[in-house]
């Protein structure tokens, strides 16, 4: 049976399975998401179940064909990001994002760096209105890995480049148009677009529309089932 | 050996219970048909009036077959302490290993958005309304130490103080009788960070 050994990983979601066993959602750095069985984890006296916590790098083999795997083998890769208050609820809410959007065993190497570093941001404490804008950039580098990037560089119509204080309605899939009073879309000023490209968003009205512009972007491929994890955040503002 | 259709159904329907595969099944039916009849009525019918018996207590929510359980129901507690746990296997634990003579409340599980459980399928409106209307100045965050169990502690903790109630956590540390060396490093963290002056 082929094996997998040893895999930089996060678990990102569990659920029980059978009387001891708990079927774990991954995301692994070589092998994107990828789904195993933990047979005995429920157990009492189960030497993996302290590992296998959400935020915590792993290093883990499975074996077996897919789509579900069996876990072999898990093993520490160093201290667990400890995430608290809002920044562990954001932390649900990446988890929900992927869960909903990765396809199994495609990969996003990438897209895993930014996960790990998104977490070790939101370990450093209480980082107030930084935590917004962290969730944009990974919404962002999201977006592009599943093929669904932003075109941040030129009007839609006239292939003009944007310009910061015009202001422009944001079509998902398509882009931007030249606002107009019964225009369709996202709202939004050049300046955004054009921070989001460039990775800095510093101005609050920009970030305000960054976060319309990414939910609508995202609502588009999350269908009409609501993000719980949003949901949970909301009340506990 | 073929079994008849009754015997292989009370075959399949024991292997319900936790732990049971299809000899053990296999043993208990004989058992019961065999040497213990009287027993095998007394479990039938205490089976079927505990299925249909027992609900939630109104106050804790806890499983109990009367509105209110035993414990919210003992005058000797002192109903100014709330300990909150994930299940009524914890309030049993803590029942028989602990001094502790306050109240629970029980979640009958924890927060887990990505599974769509929010904080009323865990009863924390019950749990909002009973701070505002009765005398508690303690809540005790006794969920389990799992990143659902340390989320939703926080979450009650937030609500606990915009009420103005203080909350305290359970600690975390290495179990008695075990070995520094096979501890795993979270736990080992935990446990020096909230070590103790001797």
């Amino acid at each position: 049976m082929p094996r997998t050994s040893l895999q930089p990983a996060y678990l990102l979601h569990h659920r029980p399975y059978r009387e001891t066993s708990s079927i774990l959602e991954l995301f692994t750095a070589e092998y994107g998401r990828v789904a195993v069985v933990a047979k005995g984890v429920r157990r009492k006296k189960s030497r993996l179940q302290p590992l296998l916590q959400l935020y915590r790098p792993l290093l883990l083999s499975w074996r077996g064909r897919g789509p579900l795997y069996s876990l072999d083998q898990a093993e520490e890769n160093g201290a667990m990001h400890s995430l608290a208050g809002i920044s562990m609820m954001s932390g649900f809410y990446i988890n929900e994002l992927l869960v909903r959007l990765l396809h199994h065993e495609d990969a996003y190497p990438a897209l895993y760096a930014t996960y790990e570093l998104l977490l070790q941001q939101l370990s450093q404490g209480d980082i107030g209105a930084e935590l917004e804008w962290l969730l944009r950039q990974f919404e962002l580098r999201l977006l592009h890995d599943l093929g669904y990037g932003l075109n941040l560089e030129y009007e839609v119509e006239t292939g003009e480049p944007l310009q910061p204080e015009q202001r422009y309605h944001y079509l998902p899939e398509q882009g931007a148009f030249y606002w107009q009073e019964s225009g369709v879309g996202v709202p939004l000023h050049g300046a955004t677009l054009l921070g989001l490209a460039s990775g800095e968003l510093n101005e609050s009205r920009s970030r305000r529309e960054a976060k319309q512009l990414m939910r609508r972007m995202l609502a588009s491929l999350l269908g009409d089932k609501p993000l719980n994890s949003r949901e949970l955040i909301r009340q506990m503002m | 050996m073929a079994l008849s259709p009754l015997i292989r159904r009370l075959i399949e329907d024991l292997r319900c219970l936790p732990g049971v595969g299809p000899k053990s099944a296999q043993r208990m039916a004989f058992q019961l048909l065999e040497r213990d009849r009287n027993g095998a009525r007394r479990l039938a019918d205490t089976l079927l009036q505990s299925a249909e018996k027992i609900g939630h207590c109104t106050q804790c929510r806890t499983l109990c077959e009367t509105e209110l359980c035993t414990i919210c129901c003992d005058q000797r507690r002192d109903s100014r302490l709330i300990c909150v746990v994930e299940t009524p296997a914890d309030v049993v634990a803590l029942e028989q290993s602990s001094g502790y003579r306050g109240r629970y409340f029980v979640l009958m599980g924890h927060l887990s958005p990505l599974d769509g459980i929010g904080p009323n399928d865990i009863g924390l409106d019950l749990l909002a309304e009973q701070l505002k209307s009765d005398e508690v100045n303690e809540v005790i965050l006794a969920t389990n130490p799992t990143v659902e169990g340390e989320a939703t502690a926080h979450f009650i903790h937030d609500m606990v103080q915009r009420l103005g109630i203080t909350s305290s956590r359970i600690a975390f540390g290495v179990p008695l009788g075990s070995e520094l060396e096979y501890t795993d490093s979270e736990t080992l963290s935990r446990a020096l960070q909230g070590r103790q002056p001797f």
